[in-house]
C-alpha cells in the first residue's frame, strides 16, 4: 500500500510534467514494414532450433549479452560502489 | 560491404523466401496458432467477407487431447449477387440433400463460424462424403447459413465453389504441439471440388501412382473424373500429418476411365507416391466398400469381386495407429484409439481395444457392451468385415462403429447395421461416463486375446460438448471427494475435531494479519504489469513517435522471450504463373523434423548438436577470456 502510493505519486506527477504533450504517432505504414520484418525473422526462427539446441540458446543468449557489456556492467557497479563512502573506493 | 553484413542480407533474403506469404495479399487461410487459441484469417482478396477476416476461438481448457480436423471452410457464392460467403462446415456424417438431419455439430454463437471447432472429438469424427451416390454433384447442395444452423435453401441457389481443410493437433492440454497443414490453401481453379490439400499435393490433379512395391507406376488425369465418387473416394483417406493416404482401391494397372465407366479394375491398392510410403508394407491392404460396390455398380460395370481369399492378409479400411506405435511414421492419427480388428493383425500398426465391458450411454439408451463378445461378428470403423480371408457380406451383419479418443470421453455408435446405415446419417453424440480409457485400454496382440498396455495415461476430458448426452452424476470422484471434504456440517463433530477446529483458526489468524502486514508494504501482483502496460500507453499516446523506439524494444524483447522453438519448418507456397493464374508448383512444407524419423539421421544430428554445444561453450569461455582480460588491462 505504501509503496503502491509513493508509485501512484510519481506517476501522478510525471503525467502532470508531460501531460500537455501530444505528438503524433508514428506513421502506421513504417511501423507496418518493421513487423512485417520482424515477422519475417521471428516466424521463421523456430529453424535455428533444428541447428542449434534451444536450450543451449536460451543459456548461451543472455549470457552473451552480459560478456559483450561487462565493461559498462563493470563501471555502471563501480559506479553505484563508490557512491557509499563506507567502503571507500576510488 | 562487411562479411556480417552480407551474411545478414542473405539471412533475411532467405526468411523473406520463406515468409513469402507476409509480403503479398493472396487468397489464403491463415492459422495463427498460440497456446491459448487460434486465429483463422480469412482471404479477402477481392471478396466481400462479411467482415469475418479473422476469426478466433478459444481452446478450451482442460482438454487433454486436440484433434481438429478438418476444417471445412466452403466459400458460398450467390451467382445473383456475387457476393461470397465463407463457412466452415463439417460434412460427412450426414448425407441428407437438405442438411436438415444434421444434429451433430451446432453452430451455437452468433456469427462465430469456428465455434463447432471446440468440439475437436466431434470433428474427427466426421469425414468428407460429399459427391456421394444420393449427391450427383457437390454444386447441387443447396443451403443456407441461417440462424446458425444450416438449412436447405430453396429459393435461392449458392454454390460451394470452394472447399478446404486444414488440420490441428494438439497434444495436450492449451500447449500447442504440431500445427499440421500449414500450407495455405490457395484457389486457383479446379479446385473446387476437392480439399485443398488434395489440390496442393496432387498438383492439377495428376495422380502417379505406384503400387505397393513400387515397380509400378500409373498415371491418370483426375479432372477427367466425373462421377462424384471418386471424389468421395480420394477426399476420404488421409492422416494428420500431411502423408496423405489416398487408396485408390480397385484400380489396376490397366485402368481406363471413359465414358463414365471404370474398366479393367481389380482389387489392389495403390499409394499415391511420395505421400503414404509409411503404408509401404509386406502385407496387402484392400478393403471393401459396399458403398463403392453401389457407386459403380450403377455405373453398369461389373467391377467388384467380393471373393479376396487368395489374399491371405487381413485388410482394413481407414488408417489406424496410434501414438505407441514404435513405427515412427506412425502417429496420431485423427481416429486415434479407432478400433480395429483383425485376425492376422502385423506391425507396425497397433490399434487401441477398449476391452472388456464398456457402459456406452447412446441417446437415451444405456446398455452394457462387451466388445470383446462382439468381435466375432462386429467389426469396427469404415465397411471392413472380414472373416478368413472373405469379404463377409456387410449388409448382413450388425455393423457398428466406434470412435473414441484415447482418455477422451467420447465413445460413438453408429445407429444400426451397415446396410442401412452405412451412408452415415446416424451419428449422434454419445458421452461415456468419464472412466479413465487406459486403464482398460489394450493393444490387441495377433491372436486377439493378448494385449499390452498402453502407455497412454492422459487424463479424461470431463467437459460433455453440446451434442453428448450424460447421464447420471456429472461430477468426477475426485470431485465429489473434494466436495465431501469440504462440508461445512458440524454436527458429528467429535472433541479431537472440535480442538483441530481452534488450531486452525488460530493458524489462520496469524496468516492473515501476516498478510495484512505485508501487503502495507508489498504491493499487488498485478500491481507493476498493470501500472507499466498503463503507463507505456500513456506514454505512446502521449509521446507519439518519440517513444516509438522504446515501444519497438519492448515489442523485440517480448519477442524473443515468447519464441516457439517447435516445429522446424518452412514452406514454399504456390508458385502460380502470373498470366494465365495456372499453378507451377504446388506449395508445400519440409519439416527438418521429418528426417529425424530416421534413426541414423537422429543419431548424427545428436551428435551434431553435442558438438555444436562444444563449440558454443568453448567459444563463450575463450570470449569471457578475452573480456576480462581487457577489462582488467584497463
Amino acid at each position: 500500500m505504501i509503496i503502491e502510493s509513493i508509485l501512484n505519486l510519481f506517476l501522478g506527477f510525471i503525467k502532470f510534467v508531460f501531460g500537455w504533450l501530444n505528438l503524433p504517432q508514428f506513421p502506421e505504414s513504417l511501423t507496418n514494414v518493421v513487423d512485417t520484418f520482424l515477422d519475417l525473422i521471428f516466424n521463421n526462427v523456430s529453424l535455428l532450433g533444428f541447428f542449434i539446441r534451444p536450450d543451449t540458446i536460451k543459456i548461451v543468449l543472455p549470457v552473451l549479452i552480459i560478456i559483450i557489456n561487462f565493461e559498462k556492467l563493470y563501471k555502471f557497479v563501480m559506479w553505484i560502489l563508490r557512491k557509499i563512502p563506507i567502503l571507500g573506493i576510488e | 560491404m562487411k562479411l556480417q553484413t552480407k551474411i545478414l542480407l542473405i539471412f533475411i533474403l532467405f526468411l523473406a523466401f520463406l515468409n513469402k506469404e507476409s509480403f503479398g495479399a493472396m487468397d489464403t487461410f491463415t492459422f495463427n496458432v498460440s497456446s491459448t487459441s487460434v486465429t483463422v484469417d480469412m482471404p479477402y482478396s477481392g471478396v466481400n467477407i462479411e467482415n469475418i477476416e479473422s476469426k478466433s476461438f478459444t481452446i478450451g481448457s482442460g482438454i487433454t487431447k486436440h484433434y481438429l480436423i478438418p476444417y471445412h471452410f466452403l466459400i458460398i457464392s450467390s451467382s445473383a449477387t456475387n457476393v461470397y460467403l465463407y463457412y466452415p462446415i463439417i460434412t460427412g456424417s450426414y448425407l441428407n440433400t437438405d442438411f436438415t438431419n444434421r444434429v451433430a455439430f451446432t453452430f451455437n454463437t452468433g456469427n462465430s463460424y469456428l465455434n463447432w471447432l471446440y468440439m475437436p472429438e466431434n470433428a474427427a469424427n466426421h469425414y468428407i462424403t460429399y459427391g456421394a451416390t444420393n449427391l450427383p454433384g457437390f454444386v447441387e447442395y443447396k443451403y443456407n447459413f441461417n440462424n446458425n444452423t444450416w438449412e436447405a435453401t430453396n429459393s435461392t441457389t449458392y454454390t460451394i465453389n470452394k472447399s478446404a481443410f486444414k488440420y490441428l493437433k494438439y497434444a495436450t492440454a492449451n500447449v500447442y504441439n504440431t500445427y499440421i497443414g500449414s500450407d495455405s490453401i490457395s484457389f486457383t481453379g479446379k479446385g473446387a471440388y476437392f480439399p485443398s490439400p488434395l489440390v496442393d499435393k496432387i498438383d492439377l490433379f495428376e495422380l502417379n501412382l505406384t503400387d505397393k512395391d513400387n515397380n509400378q507406376q500409373h498415371k491418370f488425369n483426375l479432372a477427367t473424373f466425373s462421377d462424384s465418387a471418386c471424389y468421395d473416394e480420394l477426399m476420404g483417406y488421409y492422416n494428420n500429418d500431411n502423408r496423405y493416404a489416398i487408396y485408390l482401391t480397385d484400380y489396376t494397372a490397366d485402368m481406363v476411365y471413359t465414358d463414365n465407366t471404370y474398366t479393367n479394375l481389380s482389387y489392389g491398392s495403390y499409394n499415391i507416391s511420395g505421400y503414404i510410403d509409411f503404408l509401404t508394407t509386406d502385407n496387402s491392404f484392400f478393403y471393401y466398400s459396399e458403398y463403392y460396390n453401389k457407386v459403380l455398380s450403377n455405373s453398369g460395370t461389373k467391377i467388384f469381386n467380393k471373393d479376396i481369399s487368395n489374399y491371405t492378409k487381413r485388410f482394413y479400411f481407414n488408417i489406424v495407429y496410434s501414438e505407441d506405435s514404435n513405427d515412427t511414421n506412425v502417429e496420431i492419427s485423427e481416429y486415434n484409439g479407432n478400433l480395429l480388428l483383425s485376425d492376422d493383425y502385423t506391425e507396425p500398426y497397433k490399434c487401441y481395444f477398449i476391452g472388456s465391458s464398456q457402459t456406452i450411454y447412446y441417446a437415451n439408451e444405456k446398455s452394457n457392451h462387451n466388445i470383446k463378445d462382439l468381435s466375432d461378428s462386429i467389426y469396427y470403423l469404415g465397411y471392413i468385415d472380414g472373416e478368413n480371408g472373405k469379404v463377409r457380406d456387410i449388409s448382413e451383419v450388425p455393423f457398428y462403429v466406434y470412435n473414441f479418443t484415447l482418455g477422451g470421453n467420447y465413445f460413438k455408435r453408429s445407429t444400426g447395421s451397415l446396410g442401412e446405415s452405412h451412408n452415415t446419417g446416424g451419428w449422434s453424440g454419445g458421452g461415456r461416463s468419464g472412466e479413465d480409457v487406459p486403464d482398460n485400454s489394450y493393444i490387441i496382440g495377433d491372436d486377439k486375446t493378448t494385449s499390452t498396455y498402453p502407455k497412454d495415461t492422459v487424463t479424461p476430458d470431463t467437459t460433455p460438448d453440446n451434442d453428448s448426452i450424460y447421464i447420471g452424476d456429472d461430477r468426477t470422484p475426485q470431485q465429489e471427494i473434494n466436495e465431501d471434504n469440504t462440508s461445512s456440517d458440524t454436527s458429528n463433530w467429535g472433541i479431537l475435531d472440535f480442538i483441530k477446529g481452534i488450531f486452525d483458526n488460530i493458524s489462520s489468524f496469524v496468516a492473515n494479519l501476516l498478510d495484512g502486514f505485508t501487503g502495507l508494504f508489498v504491493p499487488d501482483d498485478d500491481f507493476f504489469s498493470n501500472t507499466f502496460s498503463g503507463l507505456d500507453e500513456w506514454f505512446t499516446g502521449r509521446l507519439g513517435f518519440i517513444f516509438y523506439p522504446f515501444d519497438l524494444t519492448v515489442n523485440i524483447f517480448n519477442r524473443i522471450v515468447n519464441i516457439d522453438f517447435g516445429e522446424p519448418r518452412f514452406e514454399i507456397p504456390d508458385i502460380i504463373e502470373p498470366t494465365t493464374g495456372k499453378k507451377l508448383i504446388a506449395s508445400r512444407e519440409f519439416n527438418f523434423n521429418d528426417i529425424l524419423q530416421n534413426e541414423t539421421f537422429a543419431n548424427l544430428h545428436e551428435i551434431y548438436l553435442i558438438i555444436v554445444d562444444g563449440i558454443i561453450v568453448f567459444a563463450l569461455i575463450n570470449l569471457l577470456k578475452n573480456k576480462f582480460g581487457e577489462v582488467m588491462s584497463k
